[in-house]
């Protein structure tokens, strides 16, 4: 028994020094992340010196790839040096922690929206690079939207499209009906009014899904996400900015101008069919890939999709207008190929050999003239909508910041969640607010809520 | 003992009758078993009977037809076409990946669980217990705490984005070691052990020739648990893969819906053709090999799970 008791306890004790002994590695590894992420890996000399020989690796998703393809093909000599891998984006900023970790793995070019970028841009995940040195003023003077890629006065990725907002309506019904297609946001409401009273069952906008954040309070400049720097954010619901558009969003709601569902619910695709929506607050895409690819797909009617500029609050002095999507191109910092890394980058988002047929809106303005003829002569639309697509570019605006929260989904579980019940917006922008608050915080920003 | 011939309604509902009449319950009772069976039924078998249609129905189809409604045949075809587009047929790759995958995971860790489950129950060593104790910790330990650790110590080794980050890991199965300790500690007597070894067995033969053909229910039961577990798994390969042409079908069908509007309407700005009916495709891909190793491997799976239940 003594004997029994005397070997168990020795095992026991050389499993406990084992364990220890694990935990001591656990330690010494936990340094690995402290010099990858600060910079101070093995791979910043070969970035630094820059290898043109170097394989980089681009994570983009299966849309853009043929862009990628493309490039390969107009350039053969770099085509071999060049790895594709269609991801998740969503992945990518906790794909980055894993790598910073590790001290390898990390992809060389990454396709993301500007929002990811501010998310892997912040401390712990350190990601990208300053493109300032490879990008002249010249074309960086060409950009729209480009705002969204500045942090902290660097400039972290490059525009690839822009999903700026417009206000689409349906010109056929809206001769017929004799309106003016509203310039300010009062004429908006106005209007939507007036249609509850003499056409009930038409609608002027939807507002159940979280992109109702963007179309709506993102044309008020209501400080959401108004960045101040890199570690303050300015969230005030109160705001007159704010309270002005749940005002509006309240009236039009209980007159049932504006639909409860979101503009994918497929109730609100039902409307689009039977040719029920008058007017849509949306993105730019929405022409090509909501409107004709649904809306519209089962009884197509040439000539009536009408586009205009977003509206804007009367006491305003200028538009404000906020995007539905839109994404850009971000490089690692310490790529061992940043040659090729920049110019691919460049290639993709100013080359009209790609973007003049890209899917999307060119944020490159020179791309986005040639990208004209994609939609020019649409039988969908009453007239030729750039104009008003390169106008309302232009009223993207930096207040409406890319942060690293998710403004989006606080406003879908307070908000949307909210409406749904039978409340008022008005009545859910405090609560909007509490949520807000600690997102922003447990991302490491300093909230207030007045201009310093 | 009564017998009742014959066939049709009548008959059955006869059947039925003496069947109450012996377990003692009321025609309400009948009844009412009957319909809380049904509503079971129901509950979980609608939605794989959804899973089933939803592939044979375009967008339209989806929401205008019933919910339990055949679309059409070629839709199935067109699918398939649709999965083959992304990402130049990358589908195939993960089906592939998901076989190797899992059948590596599932022979190594049957390899690894079935003698260590054998030692444990029939030979008494020092720190025995404290590895049954461990088991038991580590089969309450979610094993996707463990991913995190598990990255860091295989990128060590430089094991990271390669297939051994996905099988190896699979090996550590402690649910399967304490099933195959608890198999072996209460099936196999003793008493034929010790007359093997008077007969001159040595300890792997006693293994090789008596414990493991004595084990066939077990095999099927800890192969199909560890099939179950590795061909649904999600977050290891999630973690330790990056290549697209390496990932297993769960990790592919997550990547598949993040890239097509069919989930994600912001992603609507695609002349992506995929549909939800697609995607529902790769549900069902994913689950028929589930289905078919279970109808293949019950009878074991039955056996294995009530070995130990019955002390004789």
């Amino acid at each position: 028994m003594t004997l029994l008791s005397s070997t168990r306890w020795r095992f026991h004790f050389l499993a406990l020094i084992s364990l220890c002994a694990v935990l001591v590695l656990a330690a010494c590894g936990d340094n690995t992340p402290t010099t990858a992420s600060s910079g101070g890996s093995a791979t910043t000399a070969g970035a630094a010196a820059g290898d043109p020989n170097a394989t980089i690796t681009v994570w983009v998703d299966d849309t853009r790839k043929p862009a990628i393809t493309q490039f390969q093909q107009k350039f053969p000599d770099q085509a071999s040096k060049i790895k594709i891998e269609v991801v998740d984006r969503a992945a990518f900023p906790g794909k980055v922690l894993l790598f910073n970790n590790t001290g390898k793995g990390w992809p060389d070019v990454v396709f993301a929206e500007p929002n990811i970028v501010a998310q892997v841009a912040d401390q712990a995940h350190n990601y990208p690079m300053d493109l300032t040195p490879y990008v002249s003023a010249d074309i960086k003077s060409k950009f729209a939207g480009l705002d969204d890629c500045v942090f902290d006065g660097k400039l972290l990725c490059l525009r690839n499209d822009l999903a700026q907002n417009v206000l689409w309506y349906n010109k056929k019904l809206m001769d017929q009906f004799g309106y003016t297609v509203p310039k300010t946001w009062e004429d908006y409401l106005a209007l939507g009014l007036k249609v509850a009273q003499e056409h009930p069952g038409y609608v002027i906008g939807a507002v159940g899904d979280n992109q109702a954040v963007n179309m709506y309070f993102g044309g008020s400049n209501c400080p959401l996400q108004r960045s101040l720097g890199n570690s303050q954010v300015l969230i005030n619901t109160a705001d007159p900015n704010c309270t002005r558009v749940a005002d509006m969003l309240d009236k039009l709601i209980a007159a049932k101008a504006v639909s409860n569902f979101g503009p994918f619910d497929p109730d609100f695709a039902k409307l689009g069919t039977d040719n029920k929506i008058l007017m849509l607050p949306a993105a730019s895409w929405y022409g090509q890939y909501v409107f004709k690819a649904t809306y519209y797909k089962a009884n197509p009617t040439d000539g009536q999709l009408g586009v205009a500029e977003p509206p804007k609050w009367a006491a305003d002095s200028k538009t404000y207008t906020a995007a539905q999507g839109g994404s850009a191109w971000t490089v690692f910092r310490n790529t061992k190929n940043p040659k090729l890394a920049t110019d691919l980058v460049l290639w993709l988002t100013t080359s009209n050999d790609y973007q003049a047929t890209a899917p999307t809106y060119p944020a490159y303005i020179p791309a986005a003239d040639a990208w004209h003829a994609t939609i020019q002569n649409d039988k969908l639309y009453a007239f030729d909508p750039y104009p008003v697509l390169k106008t309302s570019a232009s009223y993207l605006y930096p207040e409406w910041s890319q942060v690293r929260y998710d403004v989006a989904t606080s406003y879908a579980k307070i908000v949307n969640a909210g409406l749904k019940d039978g409340k008022t917006v008005a009545s859910l922008m405090d609560p909007f607010q509490k949520d807000l608050v600690p997102l922003a915080q447990a991302q490491g920003y300093e909230v207030v809520t007045k201009t310093p | 003992m009564r017998t009742i011939s014959g066939t049709g309604f009548g008959s059955w509902w006869k059947q039925q009758q003496l069947h109450r009449r012996r377990s003692g319950l009321s025609l309400g009772g009948t009844v009412i078993r009957f319909v809380l069976l049904l509503i079971i039924a129901l509950f979980f078998g609608l939605p794989l009977l959804w899973l089933v249609l939803a592939p044979t129905k375009n967008e339209d189809q989806l929401y205008n037809l019933g919910s339990i409604s055949f679309g059409s045949w070629g839709r199935i075809g067109e699918a398939w076409d649709h999965l083959l587009g992304f990402n130049n047929a990358a589908i195939l790759s993960w089906i592939t990946n998901s076989i190797f995958y899992t059948l590596s995971s599932v022979i190594l860790s049957v390899i690894i669980v079935v003698p260590v489950g054998y030692v444990l129950a029939t030979m008494r060593f020092p720190g025995r217990g404290l590895i049954l104790t461990l088991t038991l910790i580590t089969m309450i330990v979610p094993a996707s705490a463990l991913v995190l650790p598990l990255f860091l110590e295989l990128s060590l080794v430089g094991l990271v984005d390669t297939p051994w980050a996905v099988i190896l890991p699979a090996a550590f199965f402690p649910f399967g070691v304490y099933l195959a300790f608890i198999y072996y500690a209460s099936s196999l007597p003793t008493d034929l052990l010790s007359a093997a070894k008077v007969d001159g067995c040595n300890e792997w033969q006693l293994f090789q020739q008596i414990a493991l053909p004595l084990a066939v229910p077990l095999l099927g039961l800890l192969a199909f648990l560890s099939f179950n577990a590795n061909w649904n798994n999600f977050f290891l390969p999630f973690v330790m893969l990056n290549q697209d042409t390496m990932y297993n079908l769960p990790v592919g069908l997550a990547t598949l819906a993040a890239n097509t509007p069919a989930l994600h309407p912001a992603f609507a700005q695609t002349d992506s053709p995929m549909i939800k009916g697609d995607l529902a495709l790769v549900g069902l891909i994913m689950s028929i090999p589930v289905a078919l190793v279970f109808i293949f491997a019950q009878r074991f799976i039955v056996s294995g799970s009530l070995a130990g239940s019955v002390k004789e």
